[in-house]
């Protein structure tokens, strides 16, 4: 797969970004500061998702 | 012969990317002694070898925490993100946006200093800082939270630096994809961001709240908890993400499931990191039984991308040694490289992660949290993966890359070689000795145990066998110590001595050349069979430890009469 970095990049930031979700919104858990780690965590890996799919972009403009 | 990338990688650098590397590994290195000496003098007066005063044996304990869980892991990881992006990107060939990666060295080292200077006040805050304790004066605070905000900051910076090193030749359309190390070491540095996320979200309102500028703070522990969570794994992914480097560079052999496989496990590291961490909440009495049910269950998972880079690193030793002539279950395994120290340690340092890890999958189940999470089991799982996993894998990548990176020669490998061995020794005196006191009640953070009721109706003193079981871990202890030292003089004079009579060039040290070499259908059975038996190892500690613990009302009751 010619982007799987970016792809697995973009995993991680699906997972966390349900995780941040689910931290925010279920009281039970009793954790809303998590949610802010892991939401700013989740927007961190799309932000490196979206890099790493221009980068890999550029090879094969060649 | 053997393609040694980290070897060759690191000598070939610019001698600025040089100056920046050995700036990270000197300062993690000094602590290192600071935070091993205090562990000294911490574990002395625990175990009675010589008094010292209560307050003074907490801030040591502090001090031993900070020193080590924040700096010394920390630094050596910095160091250690810049050299795999530079080394291991193709194209890269060196550090990017450097003038970065200072600064955060800077911010670090400011960290560092603040949280010394800390001590040297009132502050009597361990290394978890809670502010509880500061309710009387939160001024005492101030250094102690600066230092971690700075730590925090420092790490975020040197972590762009190590992603932006990684992405240059994406974007100069050199390579198309990263090898399995460069995926690694970004992912890596995504969570050493987040970290320094948590950390500000843990300590900045705590370090405005002693400086007056806001109320005192509310939800610091669950704070502290996802931050821990962070910085806890961080050095874990680190130490299987070295192990990669480090076999190919002492035997040439690569992953025979290939680069993609490996890619997948370590996105799996990332993947498995929040859910995990509801774990670190067990001990809130407000916690709903099902969350703690499923974060039990949950927690399990930790270990799932370790075991499989575990399984991954021995099959592909296992499969290549095969084709070199290795016969029997265990046979091929004297045929890798011992006399190489790199080797040696990484080799004590996967059954030093197997006991701990066996351990600390007992403790985070939640029955069992409750029960043990105050006593002495704690520190006496824990240091078989911060000393003799982390710490001994992080030391042999020093000992590799430190003399490439400053043209000296290793110090005495034939002495190297030993010391993990005599290291594992100490660590099974100190975590078995540990581990039984946990079991028989010693506390975690209480160092005089001399305690003495004498009533009318009641005669009891402290267990005997404490006393007994702390002495083991006394023991084990000084021996840990003296291979720590003897480490640290050896990274000392590689860092400054070319040590030309007693040493040997680090490419000339023993190694195996079997790259390309596996056989095809080569049986490779221990990987799978050590995690069978750890699984194994872990359900008997688990069932062991509720007979244990269901007995001791029985053995209170008994010891009253």
């Amino acid at each position: 797969m010619k982007q799987l970095d970016a792809v697995l990049l973009g995993i991680v930031f699906i997972v966390w970004s349900a995780l941040a979700l689910m931290y925010a919104t279920i009281p039970m858990i009793q954790m809303p500061t998590g949610f802010r780690v892991w939401g700013l965590g989740a927007v961190l890996f799309l932000v490196l998702t979206i890099l790493t799919a221009r980068a890999g972009r550029n090879r094969g403009g060649d | 012969m053997t393609e040694r990338k980290l070897t060759d990688g690191a000598k070939s650098l610019s001698s600025a990317d040089k100056k920046l590397l050995l700036a990270f590994f000197s300062v993690s290195i000094l602590a290192l002694a600071l935070g091993g000496r205090r562990a000294t003098k911490t574990t002395a007066g625990r175990t009675g070898l010589f008094a010292i005063a209560t307050e003074a044996t907490y801030k040591m304990l502090g001090l031993h925490g900070v020193t080590i869980f924040f700096y010394w892991l920390y630094f050596v990881q910095a160091g250690f993100v810049l050299l795999l992006t530079a080394v291991y990107t193709e194209g890269a060939g060196a550090v990017a946006w450097r003038p970065v990666a200072w600064l955060g060295f800077a911010a670090m080292l400011a960290g560092l200093v603040s949280s010394e200077w800390s001590y040297t006040g009132g502050t009597t805050l361990l290394y978890d800082g809670n502010p509880s304790l500061l309710n009387d004066d939160p001024s005492q605070g101030r250094f102690f939270y600066l230092g971690y905000v700075l730590l925090s900051a420092g790490l975020a910076l040197v972590a762009t630096s190590a992603i932006a090193t990684a992405l240059r030749p994406k974007f100069q359309g050199i390579i198309e994809s990263w090898s399995s190390i460069s995926f690694a070491a970004v992912a890596w540095s995504g969570l050493l961001i987040v970290a320094a996320i948590a950390g500000a979200n843990a300590f900045l309102p705590p370090l405005f709240w002693t400086l007056g500028l806001r109320e005192s703070v509310a939800g610091y522990a669950m704070s502290w908890s996802v931050l821990f969570h962070n910085m806890h794994y961080l050095p874990l992914m680190a130490t299987v993400v070295l192990w990669y480097v480090l076999m190919e560079n002492v035997t040439g052999v690569k992953s025979i499931f290939g680069p993609r496989f490996s890619k997948i496990v370590f996105a799996i590291y990332l993947i498995v990191v929040p859910p995990t961490s509801l774990y670190h909440m067990f001990l809130e009495p407000d916690l709903a039984e099902a969350v703690r049910v499923v974060g039990s269950l949950l927690s399990l998972f930790i270990a799932v991308p370790t075991i499989l880079v575990f399984v991954i690193i021995v099959a592909s030793l296992e499969a290549h040694a095969r084709a070199q002539g290795g016969r029997g279950l265990f046979g091929w395994i004297k045929l890798l490289p011992w006399r190489n120290p790199v080797m040696a340690a990484v080799g004590m340092a996967t059954v030093n992660l197997a006991l701990g890890g066996v351990f600390s999958l007992v403790l985070i189940q939640e029955k069992l949290a409750v029960l043990l999470s105050d006593t002495f089991f704690v520190p006496g799982y824990f240091h078989f993966l911060t000393v003799g996993a982390v710490s001994l894998t992080f030391i042999a990548t020093l000992i590799t890359v430190i003399p490439s990176l400053t043209g000296h020669l290793c110090w005495r490998p034939g002495v190297l070689a030993r010391l993990p061995y005599i290291l594992t020794i100490g660590l099974a005196l100190f975590g078995v000795g540990g581990i039984a006191a946990g079991y028989h009640g010693v506390p975690r953070r209480i160092f005089d145990l001399s305690y003495h009721v004498d009533e009318p109706l009641e005669h009891i003193d402290a267990p005997f066998v404490w006393g007994t079981l702390m002495g083991v871990v006394g023991a084990g202890s000084m021996l840990m110590t003296v291979v720590l030292v003897t480490y640290i003089y050896a990274l000392l004079r590689m860092l400054f001595s070319q040590n030309r009579k007693i040493g040997v060039d680090v490419s000339d040290l023993h190694v195996v050349s079997w790259s390309g070499s596996a056989a095809a259908g080569a049986r490779a059975w221990v990987g799978p069979l050590s995690v069978f038996t750890m699984v194994a190892a872990m359900y008997a500690f688990t069932a062991l430890s509720f007979e244990i613990l269901q007995n001791v009302p029985i053995l209170v009751e008994a010891g009253a009469h």
